[in-house]
């Protein structure tokens, strides 16, 4: 076997794994697969027969990803990415009190509250003490699942 | 269930070249800067998708890895270091691995709906109303086995070299090269009936 034959058989099979196109070649056999195409009419022939194969799987042009996708991932980039669950809560918490007038508005808002409860309190009250007794106690079965009726 | 941020994280061996060219702006982005980010982002979404796209043969699930990788990517430039691997060895070994997720989903799905072993039919999503010669071709490549498949989209569609796309399949690069001869090989078979169709339609 000569050297040429070797070489023949190395660039067959550089050329049945990557295709016709140097560029795709091993680079460190690049330039010694071009000599050999350059002055061999059996390497030139392999590789003719290996671009036919290559042309038609360049037909399928390849996947595009949208404007969508773009814009949708820089949106989720460092620096810019959207706020933490905890850090949204946070800041609507905040937005809602300032809305209501901030501190300014706390002891107004605070003052309210207790008017409120104790008005609901009372009334609550007066509500339970005229419920007959038969009556509560069908009240307190309704959450016992355990009970037929 | 191992992830290539796994690999990068227990130090698996993954080539490093001496300089990886996109180390300064990985860390750009990392630091929240926001060219950075979207000139990482277009060095590599066409790349991404595209190599996403071949591999699922469904343009949306596609996007949705695409997607998922950028949001790993986000999450690791802040802490990337060099000499790990090369930042473009890890996001496809990320795309990769979203990918063989979504291949195994799909073949449980079609267990459980079928009853029966995956098909080795042309995977959903060719477009019917396609050209003709991009049906066919892509009908052949969803018809190779999966590791070939892979091999073909990494070194022909993606033009990676070989140690890189030996680096990202986790192979030898013999064995990268085994799977690109036997998937050419099947792939001439495949379409050797319709070759002088196929050529007529693109010249």
């Amino acid at each position: 076997m000569t050297t040429d034959t070797m070489a023949l058989d190395r660039l067959r099979a550089i050329v049945d794994a990557y295709g016709a196109d140097p560029a795709r070649w091993p680079p460190a056999e690049r330039a010694a697969g071009e000599a050999l195409l350059a002055d061999s009419a059996a390497a030139q022939a392999l590789v003719a027969e290996a671009a036919d194969l290559d042309a038609t799987l360049d037909a399928v042009p390849a996947p595009q990803p949208t404007a969508a996708l773009r814009t949708a991932i820089l949106a989720a980039a460092p620096g810019r990415a959207a706020p933490s669950l905890l850090a949204q809560l946070r800041d609507g918490w905040r937005d809602l009190f300032g809305e209501l007038g901030g501190w300014r508005m706390g002891g107004a808002v605070l003052a309210a509250s207790l008017v409120l409860g104790i008005v609901s309190g009372g009334l609550l009250s007066e509500a339970l003490s005229s419920e007959s007794a038969p009556g509560l106690l069908q009240l307190a079965y309704l959450d016992d699942s355990d009970v037929e009726y | 269930m191992a992830t290539a941020e796994d690999d990068v994280a227990h130090g698996r061996p993954l080539p490093a070249s001496a300089v990886d060219p996109d180390l300064e702006l990985v860390r750009r982005a990392g630091a929240g800067d926001a060219p950075a980010c979207a000139a990482l982002v277009d060095r590599y979404l066409a790349k991404v998708t595209a190599f996403a796209g071949r591999t699922l043969a469904n343009r949306a699930d596609a996007e949705e890895v695409a997607q998922e990788v950028f949001l790993r990517v986000w999450q690791h430039a802040g802490s990337w270091r060099a000499g790990d691997a090369r930042f473009s060895t890890w996001l496809y070994r990320v795309t990769l691995n979203l990918c063989h997720d979504r291949l195994r989903r799909r073949r449980e799905t079609a267990l459980d709906a079928a009853g029966d072993p995956a098909s080795e039919a042309p995977l959903p999503g060719a477009d019917l109303q396609r050209n003709a010669v991009v049906a066919r071709v892509e009908a052949a490549l969803a018809q190779l086995p999966e590791r070939q498949r892979e091999a073909v989209v990494l070194c022909h569609y993606q033009e990676l070299g070989n140690i890189e796309a030996a680096a990202i399949l986790d192979v030898t690069v013999e064995a990268l090269e085994s799977l690109l001869s036997r998937g050419r090989r099947r792939l001439r078979q495949l379409l050797a009936s319709e070759a002088q169709d196929l050529m007529g339609e693109l010249r």
